[in-house]
């Protein structure tokens, strides 16, 4: 017996599947019918069997680079030669880097270079994630103190959304084994990411350019680093970078 | 341009940060649905060529679901191949067929553990793989509709049946198991 409850709603009940009004519309009526009570119970009875009982299969630890070596323009990359450089940061930044160390190999920049590339593939990766800002909020006065204890210099926010760049949000990311804060602005549908860390240990090569189709622009000043990296064009990155730095540095 | 496989590294980038940290739901859904390792590995392999080729049309966002259905579609076509190993399943048929009282299902209080992997494999691929998707991988239906490329009322009805068949298959195999241990 169902009682007079819509067909599979208490099955959506017991997988968590309701909003919360839903929710506590079924748990007042199970509150008084033993029935529904019990169909509840075995249900969840079932989600738990399955989900303790089931294996789950794991990928075989060569299946990563089998995928890789098959893939057509991802054959001739070799991992091993930029292991070294980014032993947090995983394959995916160490394989973007290697790429673009290729071409940027006639530059005389040296290790700073790579700070841009680490730069362009954080940016990438902050894209394709779902974690492009750890504090989303487009109020300055928020994102700034977020920042606060969790790193030891002081990122300028400042709002730009009268300059038509709006404040999206921030997070922490790591350059070159260095933690450093990423501000996400926003142009229309795209994102803006700039980095900003402490000048101390070396800076990136100044001044704008063009990598693998993304803009970045770099500069420093008060002691600090900052790149945008964004896939906007570079007259309007560089529309941003102006206005940032007014703002910034008054 | 559009449907096309990556053209650019930052493609070759983006594809292998979007669905490389899925493989392990790619290939645990492949197993299932397989019930064999190395035809998993095949199908999953086969799966990301085919991803690949058509990251053009990947619209960002979780790539877990995006994956899992090209996954499922080699798998199917994989097992149509091979049909003389698996006879057709009619559990399609049954779609029709409204959503199951929650009342029907009486789950055994006490199932014996091994007895659940056992229930698992005769079932119909798809009870199986829905079962997997929600039980094993922790999908949620909106995430499994979009997997299936079918309705979420669809989901909740398939789901709701394959917990039953799952429950009788569990009842006739601890019936055997109780009449040989007599």
């Amino acid at each position: 017996m169902d009682c007079d409850q819509p067909r599979g709603l208490l099955q959506a009940y017991a997988d968590g599947e309701l909003d919360l009004v839903r929710q506590l519309e079924v748990e007042a009526h199970l509150s008084g019918c033993p029935a529904c009570r019990h169909a509840v119970e075995n249900l969840r009875a079932c989600r738990g069997a399955l989900r303790e009982g089931l294996p789950r299969y794991a990928a075989p630890a060569h299946l990563a680079d089998k995928i890789r070596a098959a893939l057509p323009a991802a054959a001739p990359v070799r991992r091993a030669r930029v292991v070294n450089f980014w032993p947090r940061a995983g394959w995916v930044s160490a394989l973007a880097a290697t790429l673009v160390l290729g071409i940027f190999i006639g530059l005389q920049h040296g290790q700073t270079t790579n700070l841009l590339d680490e730069a362009l593939a954080s940016h990438t990766r902050s894209l394709m994630q779902s974690h492009l800002m750890d504090v989303v909020s487009t109020d300055q006065h928020t994102v700034k103190p977020w920042f606060e204890g969790k790193i030891n210099f002081a990122p300028p926010v400042v709002d730009l959304s009268s300059d038509g760049f709006p404040l999206v949000g921030g997070r922490l990311d790591e350059l070159n084994h260095q933690t450093v804060a990423a501000l996400v602005y926003g142009r229309r549908k795209h994102f803006i990411n700039l980095f900003v860390w402490p000048s101390a240990s070396g800076s990136p090569p100044v001044g704008a350019t063009e990598l693998s189709g993304y803009q970045i622009n770099s500069w420093t000043q008060s002691g600090l680093n900052f790149i945008a990296v964004s896939e906007i064009s570079q007259s309007e990155l560089t529309e941003f970078v102006k206005a940032y730095r007014d703002q910034a540095h008054p | 341009m559009d449907e096309s496989a990556p053209d650019s590294i930052v493609g070759s980038v983006a594809f292998e940060q979007a669905l490389l940290p899925h493989r392990d739901a790619a290939y645990n859904l492949a197993r299932w649905l397989m019930r064999h390792d190395h035809d998993a590995e095949d199908c999953v392999q086969d799966a990301y060529l085919r991803a690949y080729q058509a990251f053009g049309r990947f619209r960002g966002g979780d790539g877990r679901p995006w994956l899992l259905t090209i996954v499922r579609n080699v798998c199917y076509s994989r097992l149509r191949q091979n049909r003389h190993e698996e006879p057709p399943v009619p559990f399609d048929e049954l779609e029709q067929e409204a959503i199951p009282a929650a009342a029907e299902l009486s789950w055994p209080q006490a199932v014996a553990r091994e007895l659940l992997p056992q229930a698992m494999e005769k079932l119909p691929t798809e009870a199986r793989e829905i079962l997997v998707l929600h039980g094993v991988e922790g999908c949620a239906y909106k995430e499994i509709a979009v997997i299936l490329d079918i309705p979420v009322g669809t989901v909740m009805s398939r789901l709701a049946r394959a917990r039953l068949k799952l429950q009788r298959e569990l009842q006739q195999l601890s019936q055997k198991d109780l009449s040989h241990g007599l």
